[in-house]
């Protein structure tokens, strides 16, 4: 065999296990996702091979009235934008509270960001079913916080946390924070402290720096850790099943339910493309908008 | 004469870093008069404390005791971004998401200066430091030397009352350090600004500085100009630390003359610092060592070995009592060194470059 060709005979085995594990794992469950969405629909479960149709996409927007007539119907939108809503929300909060989390980890000398980081990713420890369940012990009518403020008297009937936008807003903060911190902490913690006296050497004073200096300069973790946070938020399922408590659905709580009790495996499936080009198209025009900025941070 | 001619006053300060056992004292009590539109340099070796009475000033750090004064006003209470001063760092700290310009421009934009004056004062730094053309670079596309004028021009922007400068130029590679060295001078000269200088490395301090302080373990041991320092060293340690000398350990015998015990006397223009009788250290340069065949008014000696340097020869003379000194002797003629290894040699000393030390330890 000659040397090129045996060349190429080594790239092809090196990337094979790589272009195989995307394969299974990627193209092929997304084509089965596409291929299905536009199946007809088996009452029992599952799907009608054999039929082709676009009813399931009809169906994010219209309802099928029993005459045959479509009527517009928003239900499912105002699900998907409530999904998109609290995801946004979600990462809005995380942010505000994870980059001075993340400025403090930074700011602290080895011993102690060790101990930080440790901190921080010890949720994983223990099954997110279980934090989300601790998090129904709080909030609850007569949970640890409503308890409290009763007997101190803050409050004399208990406050509605539970079952509701607000519950799953604190749940999805709770659940990704972490994926907002450490990216951010991990841009942060490159910068050099030079440049931080630098900053003050040229008269900026703290908000100045952190403006001008930091803040650029993280920029790259704050976006990983924003994409992070929103992204996984925006498909949960576990966190409005319990905190929203069947009232506050959102769009991984729908796919679920159409796969399951509803037995629309079309429709599912084209809920879940559908979710995908929304974080894809968001994704893009974000990418589109801040390519500058993007191309200057280091 | 201006109201404060000291630019900046250094009074007392101390500075020791960590607590108990760790404790670590890095400025032990110095005091220092910095003139207007001196070029100030603090030099010595790391750890000698000259970068943190540097940070000191600019306000990265805070005095354990002591105060800084700038033309009479105590900066103790203020942050470094209200101190008129500015620094070079070390390795630049250039920031790297901003262009040359903007880098430069970032001093004047923070003190709130009209943009008009900030783009004419940013084009003026450029040209003083000869980037015109790199104006909208950023900071990773240019060299090395180019950074370190950016450094400059940023820091000069601000027409600062005082210029801190923290081994700017160790990070350069010899041929451009020479040329940065008459470039910092230059700009010194020009601009009128005080310029407080740091560095370990003894040649950069005696070609660029008006005056030298030399420091060691926290203190200032000596302060001069470069030809004070280097002709009339005060201590064993600014002796050994700037240039080659030789420590020559003696008895007073007379308050202009030292006897080299079983060689002979020397002479020098100092009055002694000790007592007749007492023990002292002569520190002579060798170059100021005269070689002769033996006679009549030299001390004798035996060349042990001749090291030949291009432009000058060391003869290493080991005298009667087991002491080598070492002697420089420059090669302004063709022809062949008169003295070879194993040479008897006569060797005498001008009385005005014989410098007498306390016979202190280090």
């Amino acid at each position: 065999m000659s040397r090129a060709g045996k060349n190429t005979l080594y790239r092809i085995l090196l990337i094979g296990p790589a272009l195989l594990a995307i394969t299974i794992f990627m193209i092929v469950p997304l084509g089965l996702m596409a291929y299905i969405s536009f199946r007809g629909r088996d009452y029992s479960g599952g799907v009608v091979w054999d039929q082709f149709t676009a009813e399931a996409y009809v169906r994010l927007f219209f309802e099928r009235e029993l005459d045959g007539t479509l009527a517009l119907n928003f239900n499912y939108m105002a699900i998907i934008l409530r999904s998109v809503w609290l995801s946004f929300l979600t990462m809005v909060i995380s942010l505000a509270v994870g980059l001075p989390v993340a400025m403090f980890m930074a700011t602290r000398d080895r011993k102690w960001k060790a101990v930080l980081v440790f901190m921080v990713t010890l949720p994983f420890w223990t099954n997110l079913l279980v934090r989300n369940y601790a998090w129904i012990l709080l909030l609850r009518d007569h949970g640890t916080i409503n308890s409290a403020l009763l007997w101190l008297g803050i409050i004399s009937e208990p406050l509605p946390l539970l079952h509701n936008a607000f519950a799953v807003a604190v749940g999805l903060t709770y659940s990704f924070l972490p994926f907002m911190v450490l990216p951010i902490y991990a841009s942060l913690e490159k910068i050099d402290l030079k440049l931080v006296e630098a900053s003050f050497d040229l008269y900026a004073n703290r908000w100045q720096t952190i403006k001008r200096i930091i803040l650029p300069l993280a920029y790259p973790g704050i976006v990983a850790g924003c994409v992070l946070v929103f992204v996984p938020a925006l498909g949960a399922y576990i966190t409005p099943e319990l905190l929203g408590g069947g009232k506050t659905l959102m769009i991984g709580n729908l796919i679920g339910f159409q796969f399951g009790a509803a037995r629309n495996w079309p429709f599912g499936a084209a809920l879940g493309l559908f979710l995908l080009m929304l974080v894809l198209t968001s994704l893009w025009l974000y990418a589109r908008r801040y390519r500058g900025e993007m191309e200057r941070s280091p | 004469m201006p109201a404060h001619p000291c630019a900046v006053s250094v009074q007392s300060l101390s500075k020791v870093f960590g607590t108990g056992d760790h404790a670590f004292k890095a400025l032990d009590d110095v005091s220092v008069e910095i003139r207007k539109n001196e070029f100030f340099t603090l030099l010595g070796p790391s750890g000698c404390g000259k970068t943190t009475l540097l940070r000191l000033i600019a306000g990265f750090e805070q005095p354990t005791s002591g105060a800084v004064l700038l033309d009479g006003e105590d900066l103790s209470s203020k942050p470094p971004y209200q101190r008129p001063v500015n620094t070079v760092f070390q390795n630049y700290a250039l920031f790297p998401h901003m262009t040359v310009a903007e880098n430069i421009s970032f001093g004047l934009e923070m003190l709130g200066r009209p943009k008009d004056q900030i783009k004419s004062v940013t084009a003026d730094m450029l040209r003083l430091v000869k980037l015109e053309a790199m104006a909208d670079r950023r900071i990773t596309q240019i060299s090395g030397g180019q950074q370190q004028r950016v450094a400059l021009a940023r820091a000069l922007a601000p027409k600062p009352k005082v210029l801190l400068l923290d081994e700017p130029l160790s990070a350069l590679d010899l041929q451009l350090r020479k040329e940065m060295q008459l470039e910092l001078k230059r700009l010194q000269t020009d601009t009128g600004i005080t310029f407080v200088f740091v560095t370990h490395d003894q040649d950069e301090a005696l070609t660029m500085s008006d005056r030298i302080a030399v420091m060691n373990g926290g203190e200032i041991l000596q302060i001069g100009t470069p030809r004070e320092i280097y002709d009339k060293p005060q201590h064993r340690f600014v002796a050994g630390f700037i240039g080659e000398i030789n420590l020559v350990p003696v008895e007073a015998e007379g308050e202009h003359d030292y006897a080299i015990a079983g060689v002979g006397t020397l002479r020098s223009d100092e009055a002694s610092v000790v007592a007749r009788g007492a023990h002292a250290v002569l520190a002579i340069r060798p170059e100021r060592i005269a070689l002769s065949v033996p006679s009549e008014g030299t001390l004798p000696g035996v060349v042990t070995n001749v090291v030949y340097h291009g432009t000058d020869t060391i003869f290493h003379v080991k005298l009667a009592n087991g002491l080598e000194l070492r002697a420089r002797s420059q090669n302004n003629t063709a022809r062949i060194q008169a003295f070879a290894k194993g040479d008897p040699i006569g060797w005498s000393v001008d009385a005005a470059s014989v410098s007498v030390l306390a016979d202190d330890p280090l």
